[in-house]
């Protein structure tokens, strides 16, 4: 099974397969991927933006506590859902 | 009735292939226009993206063997479009590869006939396995997401151990274990590939098993072979619904294989927009929603679920394609399907595949 415990030092960044696209008719980020597609929501959106592949789970949680001006630990649960959910669908990859 | 909007295109960019497999779901009898030219396709491209959708795939036939697929591919990309190339392997090397890539192929899924290449070959009716291997490698090597198909069938369903041990060596993100779907040339053989029931129980435990073991690994899909179902398959999330395919003469169609459906016209990219077509055509409008349902599906609650099942396969089998798909177990012609299924789980039959001829240039 995939291990869904996620290292805060990882860096996570988008499979190969798959794309982060503005939807030209809703506006909307979405991660397109062979399958199908995924719509994101703001927190997701603000979240995948950010997986460049450099910046650490850690360092993630702290810009996104930077910009929408809340505590990392009010934040962690969600976020932590997020990269947990995105992995388990292989649609982000986290390197050390 | 109002359209929503679609996500999907199937670009079928030419019926050519260098394969002939028998369970081709490609029509037995071509269209007699010609291909689509660059620019005509580029429009397409371009159109769909407008229309909303995200995704092309182009397939075939091998697409391959157009040579501006790289120029297709780049004008995809720039629309914005996901690209996901569907092909046989067949002429993709290292530099073509990485000319695709370059263009923003963003995936790439290879089919194969089997693990080996004496079974492979036959049901190809050609030498085609290892120069799959080396379109495999091909691909990886330029960066492309790699994800391997696999037809299951009487000759192959057996060695599905086999097969998905071979795409997990072959690093595959993803594994596609599709029977056959009874269309086109596989219609024609549909007796000679339909697997037993007994072979269908053994897969299943085989795929849902493997399923679990290479989760995180390599993702499988196994799809049942409709004819052993309870309920039909839903048609792409309807007629009319997410996707269109347009066909190398530059027919559109709501799936693939609906030119197979009598009496059907479809209109051509050449003389209206795809967005015209794809609101107003009677092509498309015909089967959207829910008002053309007979009964049993008319009052049946599935209806949302699986929308009365496949068009085609009604057509194709009761030669109405209003009428419930036969696969159904509430069809009144449920019959047609299970006296196949008797006759096929009785005998075994041995007789010889009737192997996909291509389209005849027209000069
Ligand atoms: S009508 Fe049948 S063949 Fe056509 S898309 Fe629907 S399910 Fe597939
Ligand atoms: S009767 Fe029609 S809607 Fe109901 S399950 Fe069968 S095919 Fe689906």
């Amino acid at each position: 099974m995939p291990n869904t415990e996620i290292n805060p030092q990882s860096r996570p960044a988008l499979a190969p397969k798959v794309r982060l696209q503005t939807d030209q008719v809703t506006g909307k980020t979405v991660l397109l991927y062979p399958e199908g597609l995924l719509q994101l929501n703001s927190t997701a959106q603000a979240v995948v933006s950010r997986c460049d592949g450099k910046i650490s789970v850690d360092d993630i949680l702290c810009s996104l506590g930077e910009e929408y001006e809340v505590g990392v630990e009010t934040l962690r649960s969600d976020v932590s859902e997020i990269f947990s959910e995105l992995h388990q669908r292989r649609l982000l990859v986290f390197n050390l | 009735m109002s359209a929503p909007r679609p996500y999907a295109l199937l670009a079928e960019l030419t019926y050519r292939c260098p394969l002939h497999c028998p369970y081709c779901s490609n029509p037995t009898s071509y269209p007699t226009r010609d291909d689509l030219v660059t620019a005509e396709w580029v429009r397409v491209l371009r159109e769909a993206a407008a229309l909303g959708i995200m995704h092309v795939g182009f397939s075939g036939g091998e697409p391959l063997l157009r040579r501006d697929l790289a120029d297709l591919v780049a004008a995809a990309r720039e629309s914005g479009l996901y690209t996901n190339l569907i092909t046989s392997g067949l002429g993709l090397e290292e530099r073509r590869a990485r000319e695709l890539r370059g263009a923003g192929v963003d995936s790439a899924q290879v089919s194969f006939q089997a693990d080996f290449a004496e079974l492979a070959d036959k049901i190809a009716g050609t030498k085609a396995h290892h120069r799959k291997l080396e379109a495999v490698r091909a691909i990886r090597d330029a960066g492309i997401a790699l994800s391997l198909n696999v037809v299951l069938h009487r000759a192959t369903i057996d060695r599905l151990p086999e097969i998905i041990e071979f795409a997990a060596s072959r690093k595959a993100e993803r594994l596609e274990l599709a029977n056959v779907q009874y269309y086109g040339w596989g219609f024609l053989n549909r007796t000679q590939l339909l697997p037993t029931r007994e072979q269908i129980e053994v897969a299943l435990r085989v795929a849902t098993e493997a399923k679990k073991r290479y989760a995180g690994e390599m993702e499988i899909f196994y799809v049942l072979p409709d004819y052993y179902e309870t309920y039909p398959k839903p048609c792409l999330g309807g007629w009319g619904q997410r996707y269109l395919t347009v066909n190398p003469a530059g027919d559109v169609l709501p799936c693939p294989t609906a030119g197979s459906i009598p009496g059907l016209q479809f209109e051509n990219i050449r003389e209206r927009p795809l967005a015209w077509i794809w609101h107003e055509s009677s092509s498309f409008n015909c089967f959207r929603g829910n008002e053309w349902m007979k009964e049993p599906c008319r009052s049946c609650p599935r209806r949302e679920i699986d929308f009365g099942g496949c068009r085609c396969q009604a057509a194709l089998l009761t030669n109405d394609a209003a009428r419930t798909d036969p696969v159904c177990t509430l069809s009144p012609d449920r019959e047609l399907v299970d006296r196949v299924l008797e006759k096929i789980n009785q005998a075994s039959a041995t007789e010889a595949w009737q192997m996909r001829q291509n389209p005849v240039p027209a000069h």
